[in-house]
């Protein structure tokens, strides 16, 4: 056996560790008893007052959450729409695809006790949800790589395509080329 | 070392190097189960890889030559880019790029189904035509220089 | 997904890789290595990941042995010591 140096070994044996600490610590990605929680918390709060309350109620999110939304990164784009749901008010956004006009649910603003919570609608179960009435794919793997994220795959595809063509300038060199 | 033909080899091979391929464009295009392109194109590309050991290189590149391996290669990243300017050039601007509901195909079976259908036929069988001639290609090149002096392990 | 099964893929999985590293001869480490990819594929298939299992299977025992191996028939077999 090669000697190989007892730091290379040790540090493979705590690799591996890590390694099947980390495999073991994954829920399952099938597993129906770990889904994917619907709602993202954004950890933004603000009090329910009256006034809050009543501007939410006739379709308008008021100042002091907007601005919070924002500065979170999550400009509230002008056209959602407020629609009263049990428990709390859903946040529809325009999503400006000229195709689909339709207003996308994203936000949802939950009522726990005086304080109001926000919450974003997390992509990976709206991929699950709408899916199949979206792309007519039983696939979501396929779907996912193909056409949510088509644009990603065809970086993916054009790195394969130059790794060939690197192999075939760097290997070739019969001057057939 | 000039490769020596195995009859059992070449046998086993002439059986089975149909069904990979079979099997390949099965995986590409069957949204069903699991594997899409990338996948078909990596398995079609064993199957040369099972034709090169079993009947030698030079059958092999003779089977598919340099010209069509580029060309190949080539063609797939075009019908997948070409694809997503299609549906922005046919629905007149109003799309953006690679969004295949714009295809006037919507207008016969629905968003849904177009975007289906040119996920599991146009994209799919693009990125399985260029990993398969990719893949294919790096394989004959490195195996290639080895041929003349070396020889097939 | 049964926890015992994957625990004893993995600790084998560390094993290959420990003597992919330890062996000489350089046509058997790619055999493990090709023999590394299977056993990880087994472990995504049997964790519900079965495109990526797929993928690890035709990328890793297929193409990448396949290169590996045609890049060892340039080579010299045998490691330096």
């Amino acid at each position: 056996m090669k000697a190989i140096t007892a730091s290379a070994l040790v540090l493979v044996i705590l690799l591996g560790a890590l390694f099947i600490y980390v495999a073991e610590d994954i829920p399952a990605f099938g597993d129906p008893n770990s889904p994917a929680n619907r709602w993202v918390n954004l950890s933004i709060s603000v009090d329910a007052g009256a006034d809050v309350l009543t501007s939410l109620n006739d379709g308008v999110v008021p100042e002091v959450l907007a601005e919070k939304i924002k500065d979170r990164g999550f400009p509230l784009p002008p056209g959602y729409k407020v629609e009263e749901e049990e428990g709390g008010w859903n946040v529809l956004i325009p999503t400006g695809e000229r195709l689909y006009h339709e207003l996308q649910e994203y936000y949802f603003i939950n009522r726990e006790g005086d304080r109001l919570w926000v919450y974003r609608y997390s992509a990976p179960v709206r991929w699950q949800e709408r899916c199949e009435e979206e792309t007519g794919v039983p696939n979501m793997v396929t779907a996912g790589l193909a056409d949510y994220r088509g644009y990603d795959t065809l970086g993916e595809t054009t790195v394969i395509f130059t790794a060939g063509i690197s192999v075939i300038l760097l290997l070739r060199r019969r001057g057939k080329l | 070392m000039k490769h020596k033909p195995d009859v059992i080899i070449n046998t086993i091979a002439r059986l089975m190097v149909p069904f990979i391929q079979m099997y390949a464009l099965y995986v590409m295009v069957g949204t069903e189960g699991a594997g899409g392109g990338f996948q078909g194109g990596v398995v079609f590309a064993a199957s040369f890889v099972l034709f090169v050991t079993a009947f030698g290189i030079t059958k092999g590149r003779s089977r598919l030559p340099e010209s069509w391996n580029t060309a190949l290669s080539s063609l797939g990243l075009y019908l997948y880019a070409g694809i997503g300017i299609l549906c922005i050039i046919l629905s007149l601007g109003i799309a953006n790029y690679l969004n295949y509901g714009a295809l006037p195909l919507a207008k016969l079976t629905g968003i849904a189904m177009t975007r289906g259908l040119v996920i599991s036929f146009v994209v799919e069988v693009g990125i399985a035509l260029t990993v398969m001639a990719i893949f294919a290609s790096i394989f004959f090149d490195l195996a290639w220089k080895s041929e003349d002096e070396g020889g097939e392990q | 997904m049964i926890i015992p099964i994957d625990l004893l893929a993995l600790f084998f999985l560390v094993v290959i890789a420990l003597a992919a590293i330890t062996v000489r001869d350089l046509l058997a480490a790619i055999v493990l290595l090709s023999a590394y990819s299977f056993v990880i594929a087994a472990v995504w298939v049997e964790m519900h990941a079965v495109d990526v299992g797929f993928t690890e299977a035709a990328v890793g025992a297929g193409a990448t042995t396949a290169f590996m191996i045609a890049a060892l028939a340039r080579m010299k077999r045998e490691e330096k010591r």
